[in-house]
């Protein structure tokens, strides 16, 4: 039985290879006859997309950050629907870490008034987003000029508050908090985009606040604005 | 307030820039009803002999109305609405101007005004250059003219003597000091140049891809011609930015077809093409983009336009791009340099509309001049400059044909005619092909195998008598004519193809080799 089945595979193998065409052209014209649906400036459009922001506003009196600073870090996923020419709707679904450095002076209230060194808190965010988006000008397959306004809501996954200090002996003490209590897990807010094909800048406003009233913390700041980059 | 303050900021810097564009003038074609009687206008003052003999040839009016100049009346009544011209075009009546809204509005009203495209400021595409490491370059040189018969050419003393050839690019960087073009500065061969980008003269700035590809239809590099038509005169034309390509590059092509027929060209080379940035595959139907349109009226002038059809093979787009897809253009297909098959980066057809492109093909990788010196470089865009050089040769030997007859002989002097694809065209041209009755020799028969199920082809010589391996083309054609699959396969054996009857269906199979075409039908 064996001895059948290798005898069938060693034919098989042969007439195989003898057969063999060495195509140098091969070529179903169905590739290039049908019209896509998906593409940058298609029915859809689906791409991963990354930013880089920084605070605009310095936050209220008592809750200011250190500025200019990178503070913000977004890595997602956006859909686009076109609608027509120069309108389109859309979601998008990303991972966010704000990194706020506060700023040790007198007036400070967050979360307390010792001055540190250093003290930074750090919220790691799911954001999920609506938008509309205006086109401007005719374009080939591409996003073109583009304006995107909408909304989006946030659940803060995890927050982590560290302090940096240094003692008289010239050592360095560090504290990193978790499962804290006084900020809302929950945000929302409107975001607004003004891009050109992969590239865009893109500000973002937060309607809600940050902290429980009963902890009367200043607010962190709510404008946030960077760049943007469409990936694939 | 103080939010609210730094919303209004944040709003202004975002749409700040974009406000600002939408308040700024937009680019617009303007199309007029009807152009004024031009009593004034006299062909033979306006046009260079070659263009009255172009025209003669060609069987049409010294001038017809599309030859008269844009009425100065509907000029001076789009300047008076305040905008800017940037263009008139004599072919399409039309002027590409700058207007808002107001001032759009204002030339709408206007009574001679047929209708108003908006123009883009996208970016486009050149074909492009890529530099190739440590090739033969002398087989390579040597290679890219022997394919097209320059041993016939020479015997025949063809060199597109006497042919005027247009060439837009996007800069001929170097050419004016490259000792390949000594020998067209020696012999004033140079008649005109224009850049069309800036307004004057001077085009050997911009970019040196332009050198490379006239290099290809009239060079001379390392002692050897590069090209075909060395003899021939050139009117050079920059109509592309290498940096920024705005739309206003295809204005500039029309413009530059328009001046090239006032100065008499016979043929127009473009290794240029549009697309993805502009326009989406399905556009590719000869009609849609304005390059595209201003190409088939420089044919209709009786001017043979040469086009690269495009590196995007290898890439998303993968089809031909704009120009190439008009259906008077000769679109120019690479090839490998060392067989006849379709080299990796050459754009396939069909046009939207399924008619065949590209035309024909010519080799893909080529020795050529440089800004500085000489280089390999690979590219459909020196193809094209390839087959505008035979065409020229031709046109010097056959001077009687007329634009179109030209270009259908062309594609009847293709290696692979009657049959064809859609990587290949007609394949490559020959100059002992070019209006010659093709030799009705076999090399093969069809037969069916003893099932009846499988068709064969068996070679009538040994492949053992054949000193380099062919290839044989098979597709499998639909009813209407179009193909629906096609293959190219190097033959190896003595019964290269074996194809299931039942693949066959509805469709026929077309066979080529060696210059043998076979169709089956099994449906009778």
């Amino acid at each position: 039985m064996m001895k059948n089945i290798i005898a069938t595979l060693c034919l098989a193998f042969c007439v195989n290879s003898s057969w063999a065409q060495e195509y140098v052209v091969s070529e179903d014209i169905a590739i290039d006859s049908t019209i896509e649906k998906s593409g940058p400036n298609r029915k859809h459009y689906r791409h991963s997309y990354m930013n880089f922001g920084a605070c605009i506003d310095a936050g209220e009196t008592g809750g200011r950050v250190r500025q200019p600073r990178i503070d913000h870090f977004t890595f997602g996923v956006r859909y686009k629907r076109r609608l027509a020419e120069h309108f389109a709707i859309g979601y998008d679904i990303n991972y966010t870490v704000n990194d706020f450095a506060l700023k040790q002076e007198s007036s400070k209230k967050i979360i307390n008034n010792f001055i540190n060194k250093r003290e930074r808190m750090i919220f790691n965010i799911f954001e999920g987003g609506l938008f509309a988006r205006i086109n401007v000008g005719k374009r080939g397959n591409q996003l073109g000029k583009f304006i995107d306004l909408g909304g989006y809501g946030s659940v803060t996954v995890a927050h982590t508050h560290f302090t940096l200090n240094r003692l008289a002996d010239g050592s360095n003490v560090r504290t990193r908090t978790n499962g804290l209590n006084y900020f809302q897990r929950f945000n929302y807010g409107l975001n607004a985009r003004l891009g050109m094909n992969k590239i865009a800048l893109f500000g973002q406003y937060r309607l809600s606040d940050m902290f429980y009233a009963n902890w009367d913390f200043p607010e962190l700041p709510r404008i946030m604005a960077g760049i943007e980059f469409n990936l694939r | 307030m103080k939010h609210i303050f730094l919303i209004l900021f944040l709003t202004a810097f975002l749409f700040g820039s974009n406000a600002q564009s939408l308040e700024q003038d937009d680019k617009y074609l303007v199309f007029f009803l009807t152009k004024c009687r031009q009593h004034e206008f006299d062909p033979l003052t306006f046009f260079h002999p070659n263009a009255i003999e172009r025209r003669l040839r060609e069987g049409l009016p010294l001038a017809d109305e599309s030859d008269w100049p844009v009425c100065e009346h509907h000029s001076d009544a789009i300047l008076s609405t305040g905008t800017q011209i940037k263009m008139l075009s004599r072919w399409f009546n039309a002027a590409v101007v700058w207007a808002d809204m107001h001032q759009l509005n204002a030339i709408k009203k206007l009574p001679f005004v047929a209708s108003v495209e908006k123009l883009e400021k996208q970016s486009g595409e050149i074909a492009e250059v890529r530099a190739i490491a440590d090739e033969e370059e002398q087989e390579l040189l040597a290679n890219q003219v022997e394919r097209m018969g320059s041993d016939v050419l020479e015997s025949e003393g063809l060199n597109g003597k006497g042919i005027r050839v247009a060439i837009f690019d996007v800069g001929f960087s170097g050419a004016d000091r490259n000792p390949a073009f000594d020998h067209l500065r020696a012999s004033n061969r140079i008649v005109k140049t224009r850049d069309f980008v800036k307004n004057r003269d001077d085009v050997y700035q911009g970019g040196s891809h332009g050198t490379s590809v006239w290099s290809c239809i009239g060079g001379k590099v390392d002692g050897k011609w590069s090209g075909l038509a060395w003899d021939a005169e050139f009117l050079l034309a920059r109509t592309e930015l290498a940096s920024r390509e705005p739309f206003s590059e295809e204005e500039n092509w029309v413009a530059a077809a328009e001046w090239a027929d006032q100065h008499g060209a016979d043929i127009i080379n473009s290794s240029l093409g549009y697309t993805n940035k502009r326009y989406f595959p399905e556009q590719m139907n000869g009609k849609k983009s304005f390059i595209t349109r201003g190409a088939n009226m420089a044919a209709r002038k009786g001017m043979l336009v040469v086009n690269a059809a495009g590196n995007e093979g290898s890439g998303t787009w993968r089809i031909i791009s704009a120009p190439a897809d008009a259906d008077s253009v000769l679109a120019v297909g690479g090839l490998v340099p060392c067989c006849n098959y379709r080299i990796d980066f050459s754009s396939f057809g069909p046009t939207a509309d399924k008619r065949m492109k590209p035309n024909v093909c010519a080799q893909g990788r080529v020795y050529c001049a440089a800004e500085n010196g000489n280089s390999s470089a690979d590219g459909t865009s020196f193809a094209s400059p390839l087959m505008a050089g035979f065409a020229a040769c031709m046109w010097q030997k056959h001077r009687e044909l007329k634009c179109m007859e030209l270009f259908h002989e062309i594609e009847q002097a293709g290696h692979l005619y009657p049959y064809f694809d859609y990587a290949h065209g007609f394949g490559l041209p020959h100059p002992t092909r070019f209006k010659q009755e093709k030799p009705k020799a076999l090399f093969y028969t069809l037969e069916k195998d003893s099932t009846g199920q499988e068709i064969q082809v068996h070679l009538i010589d040994s492949i053992a008598n054949s000193e380099t391996p062919d290839i044989l083309y098979y597709a499998f054609v639909r009813p209407d004519g179009v193909l629906e699959s096609y293959y190219a396969i190097n033959v190896t054996e003595n019964i290269p193809l074996r194809i299931d009857a039942a693949m066959i269906g509805n469709n026929r199979l077309r066979i080529h080799y060696r210059g043998q075409t076979e169709e089956i039908y099994l449906n009778q």
